[in-house]
């Protein structure tokens, strides 16, 4: 939470009543304001305040555990035990964090594109994402998991928190089972936490200190002492030895709506209603990940040209990938030239289509209906034959149209038959029985080819 | 006497086979996967290693792009594919560049694909841009650098253009070149010429007549250039200028000798590498001018404006083909090539009805000078219609085709491309009679109406026995299943203009019209009954016939009535279209035994009466048939895989409904599902998936069918009475006017089933 956001909460849960807008507004100078507004909005979005009458007041459950947190903070209760966060007096590192958090994150994405059964080298990150079940190991063979394809089609909120729980979750069947919950605690605590500010980690126990390595490691959090520095630059030498971390957009991810990250900032596919995807990028990753469900048929500068075919998207499906992720991936990405297209031609028509949700600021998710459509239907062709444990068994290899017939009609009267066909030709000839009844049945041809 | 059967002049494509121009296009989105997935429903006849050819990702990166790459819409790809931005400012530049120097391949709405080909480039060339304007063009417009070899590839093509020119001179036939390398190049293609289907290769010995030594003789251009004066007639290349003021410079022209009859193959061979351009410089051919005009009132459009600038520059006209969509006014693009020609000229079109609409619309756009009726200068020539010199042949009078060609009747001729067919036996003495005054006429130009269908054998020779100097082929669609489109870039001449489906759909020049693909699943009955079916024929009549279709099919038919709507219901197939048009209220229905009187009579009702609102009609509406207030469609079966008939079914709504404006119109095609209807379905739709068209896909409809047990065919007992009733039938599908195709496709099916067979144990 920004720290603005922060002192209002704070504020708000000590007030006895219901506080109207113009009084939080009165908390600081008039040209905070709309600021103010901003960030109350926000909370209202988190369910932490509410709005009623004009009158903001703190969320009953959210006030109680929170003044519960503060008051077992000061009365030293296990809660943060492991470790204590207080900002690092200097300049912000916000630069330097994101750039690590890019980098780091952009790795993770590609060790996880990249692992088809190959021999890697093995690296903190790589152990994690083992031990995250987003790869596996299979005969000293570094392999995808059914969820690593999912993982790289998702956005980047939601592959922080599947990093981050797989990670902790891990731990739930060792025998230091309760570090599922003290990692956790760590996640809340940092998750809070303003991007690009420094804190000093005190207090920190060892498995803290490794959490902490694995966080930087995948850039959600920049530590850098770990990267060798002493303190950071222009920082008090006073804090040197310490644990130092300064959180990042990812971490910051864990918790806020607003903290938007994307490898991209802005869309860059075009999907045409012709099942062609048109990917205005150079990232071998993009590449990679649109490889997932595409066949790819043109690399240039600066874009690449593919084509989504049912024998794609099936194989998409096959390791492990649903319609909506997919066309979650592809909506998200949208060039902002459909935006502009669309807007054109709804103004052409003189209707005043999504001219609303441009002034909402929301992202444009539109891709071609017949293409959405049509990978449904895929998915839900995959279920069309579903395989059942036999009830039933098939015999064929018939001698003769006699023998086929005889024994049909002795099936069909001790109530086994279920289904016959193919009277006129022996060779497709096929009787179907019940799988109780299958031992009998059997009995009987051998009984009447004995004879 | 075979009455009006010509309408069923129809190529047999579609058949399921897939040509080797497909393999060219590497985008096969439904096709391929099922083809890669190999077993059940593989329909490619390509081997693996062809397959994995076609799916090599062609890379190319320079590393860097040009600083204002965002300014430039376009990407060149090193195998000749262009991407183009369509929301790229200047687009619109990009475009008419694009469209005369590259073959679109597909025109959705954000990006669009083309395609340098030896074609496009020859037709580039035959508009006049040279190699320096289309490559500067390209490089100025490429957001990279243009690959090097595609550059290279482009120049060597358009070096070869107007090299060759095959002369008539005192009887003899002489391929001249100004280039002896070249020459030398073609007397060696025509060596390793590679044997063209259902034809012997031709010896050496018949192509040069000087026996079986290739002679290669030079002298000096000067002399040729006096000598061609006068005989332009068979001079296929007219060298660049012709004002007798310039100096004329002494060059080298190396020519050898071919025999007479051998000129069509040295022609055909020659064309791959060496494009022959026909122009026709009709001021100076001294033949009388017809006097004919557009009529003042009449307004072209800008596309149909800039597809005639195409063909008319320079007081030339070049032969060649122009693509517009169905309802995109084709017709007055060719009653306006005729006004300003003004020769005399055969049009061919696809069917009787067809040639009444031709002679109305030349009627109704252009007039005569004077007192003249345009109508007085138009024939008519079908098996029903009687000719100018019928009476006077009946009452024994003997017509000298020379004298009576002379005759302003025969100015313009109307006709089919069956009645140029000579059949053995199968033409009265009229016909014989009027082709004679056909054979003894100077013609202009020859227009050929829905010219996909030339390519095919038969057409091919009736055509050229026309000769007429000018070419003019108009179709919507320059799509084929099989391999016989590129005979049309030899036969008639590049393609001059296409347009772009979705831009004329935006500014209102054709009706916007919504796609719905409507699965209906068969019924246990039917489906029990089409797996069993060994004969395709068999299988085809089960998925058409299919009980949840006519269900469906009734359901649209009854709601769109019910909405007001103008309802056209489309099938291939003779059987399943009479038996829909019964079983859903004795519905009229038109086919190719229809005779013409009954066709006319019932097109005007569904076009007038307004109680006549659905209408069954068989392939033979597929092609130029006018019924401007249609504005639904339902196909219930179709040819196949056939692309071409798919675009051309949709044509039948696409003509603008509210003149000017944007108007609606629907197709809905009823599939099959879970039968190789729904393979075929998805191969048929690619042009017009390509084209921008979406096609939207409907299962809700048949659902609620199936819950259902009220209405037409609901009880699984009625469903069983129709599938007695259809065994009693025979399937029965409209006659082939191509024999030669429709042998080829009785043959390839049985070897198909076959092949089926094994693959299915």
């Amino acid at each position: 939470m920004p720290p603005l956001a922060q002192t209002i909460v704070t504020r708000l849960s000590v007030m006895p009543y219901a506080t109207p807008r113009s009084e939080i507004e009165s908390w600081s100078k008039a040209e905070y304001k709309q600021l103010i507004g901003e960030h109350l909005d926000l909370l209202c979005r988190l369910k932490v305040l509410k709005l009623s009458d004009f009158n903001y007041e703190i969320n009953p459950e959210f006030k109680e555990t929170f003044i519960n947190a503060i008051v077992a903070v000061t009365s030293g209760s296990t809660i943060s035990k492991d470790a204590l966060f207080t900002i690092l007096p200097g300049q912000a590192l916000s630069a330097e964090a994101e750039a690590h958090a890019t980098a780091s994150w952009k790795r993770v994405m590609e060790l996880v594109l990249q692992a088809n059964n190959t021999v890697t080298q093995r690296s903190p990150t790589l152990d994690a994402l083992l031990k995250c079940g987003l790869l596996k190991r299979a005969n000293g063979l570094l392999g995808p998991t059914s969820d690593s394809r999912r993982f790289l089609l998702s956005s980047t909120r939601s592959q922080v928190w599947l990093f981050c729980l797989g990670y902790v979750q891990s731990f739930s069947t060792d025998a230091g089972s309760s570090l599922v919950l003290r990692f956790m605690t760590l996640l809340f605590q940092l998750a809070p936490l303003v991007p690009g500010t420094p804190y000093i980690v005190s207090d920190a126990s060892d498995p803290i200190r490794s959490l902490i390595a694995i966080l930087h490691q995948a850039g959600i959090v920049y530590s850098p002492t770990l990267t060798g520095k002493k303190t950071p630059d222009g920082a008090d030498k006073s804090f040197a030895g310490e644990l130092i971390v300064v959180p990042t957009t990812l971490s910051a991810m864990l918790s806020s709506i607003t903290a938007t990250y994307d490898t991209v900032k802005a869309g860059f596919i075009v999907v045409e209603s012709n099942f062609k995807v048109y990917a205005y990028t150079d990232d071998p990753l993009h590449i990679g990940i649109i490889q997932l469900f595409a066949e790819l048929a043109y690399e240039l500068d600066g874009l690449v040209v593919s084509q989504i075919t049912p024998h794609s998207i099936r194989d998409a499906f096959h390791h492990g990938l649903s319609a909506s992720d997919i066309i979650r991936y592809l909506e998200a990405h949208v060039h902002p030239a459909i935006f502009a297209r669309l807007l054109e031609d709804a103004k052409e028509q003189g209707k005043a289509v999504a001219s609303e949700s441009a002034e909402q600021g929301d992202r444009l998710k539109w891709i071609p209906d017949t293409v959405k459509d049509q990978i449904c239907l895929w998915e839900q062709e995959r279920h069309r034959v579903k395989v059942l444990s036999p009830s039933v068994r098939a015999i064929r290899g018939f001698v003769s149209t006699e023998e086929f017939g005889r024994l049909r009609k002795w099936a069909e009267s001790q109530g086994y038959l279920v289904f016959a066909t193919g009277e006129d030709r022996v060779q497709d000839a096929v009787l179907v029985v019940t799988e109780a009844s299958f031992g009998d049945v059997s009995g009987m041809i051998r009984k009447v080819r004995g004879r | 006497m075979r009455i009006e059967s010509d309408s069923s002049a129809e190529e047999s494509d579609g058949s399921d086979y897939i040509a080797p121009d497909d393999i060219m296009d590497e985008f096969v989105p439904h096709a391929s996967g099922l083809k890669r997935k190999g077993g059940l429903i593989s329909y490619k006849h390509t081997t693996r290693a062809e397959e994995e050819v076609e799916r090599e990702v062609v890379k190319y990166k320079t590393g860097s792009m040009k600083n204002d790459a965002g300014n430039r819409p376009l990407w060149v790809a090193p195998d000749g594919r262009i991407f183009l931005e369509a929301f790229n400012p200047i687009y619109q530049i990009a475009y008419d560049f694009l469209i005369a120097v590259a073959e679109p391949v597909s025109r959705p709405s954000m990006i669009h694909e083309y395609r340098i080909t030896t074609n496009s480039i020859f037709a580039a060339s035959s508009i006049g841009l040279t190699i320096d304007d289309i490559t500067q063009a390209l490089m100025k417009l490429s957001k990279t650098e243009v690959p090097a070899k595609l550059m290279a590839k482009i120049k060597d093509i358009a070096t070869r253009f107007r090299q060759l020119a095959i002369v008539q001179r005192e009887g003899r036939c002489l391929v001249e070149c100004q280039r002896q390398e070249l020459l030398e190049e073609l007397i060696k293609l025509l060596q390793n010429a590679p044997t063209v289907k259902g034809r012997q290769r031709q010896d050496l010995k018949d192509i040069f007549a000087k026996g079986s030594g290739v002679v290669i003789e030079s002298r000096d251009e000067a002399e040729v250039r006096a000598e061609k004066v006068g005989q332009t007639d068979d001079v296929l290349d007219i060298p660049e200028s012709d004002d007798d003021d310039t100096p004329v410079k002494k060059r080298t022209v190396y020519y050898f000798e071919a025999r007479q009859q051998a000129i069509d193959y040295v022609k055909e061979v020659a064309h791959a590498r060496f494009p022959i351009l026909e122009e026709y410089e009709w001021h100076r051919d001294g033949v009388p001018p017809i006097p004919i005009n557009l009529k003042p009132n009449v307004d072209l459009r800008p596309y149909q404006e800039k597809s005639l600038s195409k063909m008319f520059s320079n007081g030339r006209a070049r032969s060649g083909m122009i693509v517009l969509p169905c309802g995109a006014g084709k017709t007055l693009v060719g009653v306006s090539a005729l006004c300003t020609l003004k020769r005399p000229t055969v049009i061919l079109c696809t069917s009787g009805v067809a040639v009444e609409q031709w002679r109305s619309q030349v009627n109704l756009w252009a007039m005569a000078s004077g007192d003249d009726d345009v109508d007085s200068h138009i024939t008519r020539f079908t098996s029903g219609a009687r000719l100018p010199f019928s009476d006077r042949m009946h009452k024994g009078e003997d017509i000298d085709p020379v004298v009576e060609a002379l005759d302003p009747a025969y100015d313009i001729i109307i006709s089919t491309y069956n009645m140029m067919i000579d059949r053995k036996g199968g033409r009265s003495a009229e016909a014989d009679q009027m082709m004679k005054i056909i054979a003894a006429r100077r013609w202009g130009m020859l227009i050929m109406d829905e010219v996909h269908v030339v390519a095919s054998k038969e057409f091919t020779k009736a055509v050229r026995s026309i000769g007429a100097p000018c070419k003019l082929g108009l179709t919507a669609t320059l799509v084929r299943e099989d391999e016989r489109i590129k005979q049309l870039y030899h036969l008639i001449g590049p393609k001059l203009y296409e347009a772009n489906w979705l831009d004329l759909k935006r500014h209102g020049y054709i009706a916007d019209v919504r796609c719905a693909e409507v699965w209906c699943p068969m019924t246990a009955v039917f489906y029990r009954e089409y797996l069993r079916a060994r004969d395709k024929a068999q299988r085809k009549l089960l998925y058409a016939m299919n009980p949840t279709k006519v269900r469906v099919c009734d359901h649209l038919i009854r709601h769109h009535e019910g909405r007001g709507d103008k309802i056209l219901v489309f099938s291939d197939d003779l059987t399943p279209l009479k038996e829909y048009a019964r079983r859903l209220g004795n519905k009229p229905c038109i086919h190719g035994s229809s005779s013409k009187a009954e066709r006319m009579e019932k097109l005007q009702a569904f076009a007038k009466d307004p109680n006549s609102n659905c209408l069954f009609i068989s392939r033979i509406g597929d092609n130029s048939i006018d019924l401007p207030n249609a504005n639904v469609l339902i196909q219930i079966s179709a040819l196949y895989g056939s692309r071409r008939q798919e675009a051309q079914r949709l044509g039948r709504v696409s003509r603008p409904k509210v003149p000017g404006g944007i108007s609606h119109a629907i197709f809905y095609t009823l599939v099959s599902t879970d039968t190789r209807e729904k393979f075929f379905s998805s191969k048929r739709s690619r042009f017009l998936r390509d084209q921008g068209y979406s096609f939207k896909v409907v299962t809700s409809l048949a659902d609620r069918m199936m819950a259902t047990t009220d209405g037409v065919l609901g009880t699984v007992n009625e469903q069983e009475e129709l599938l007695a009733h259809l065994k009693t039938l025979q399937m029965e599908t409209e006659e082939d006017a191509d024999p030669d195709e429709t042998k080829m496709r009785v043959h390839r099916g049985v070897a198909r089933v076959t092949r089926g067979q094994k693959r299915g144990r």
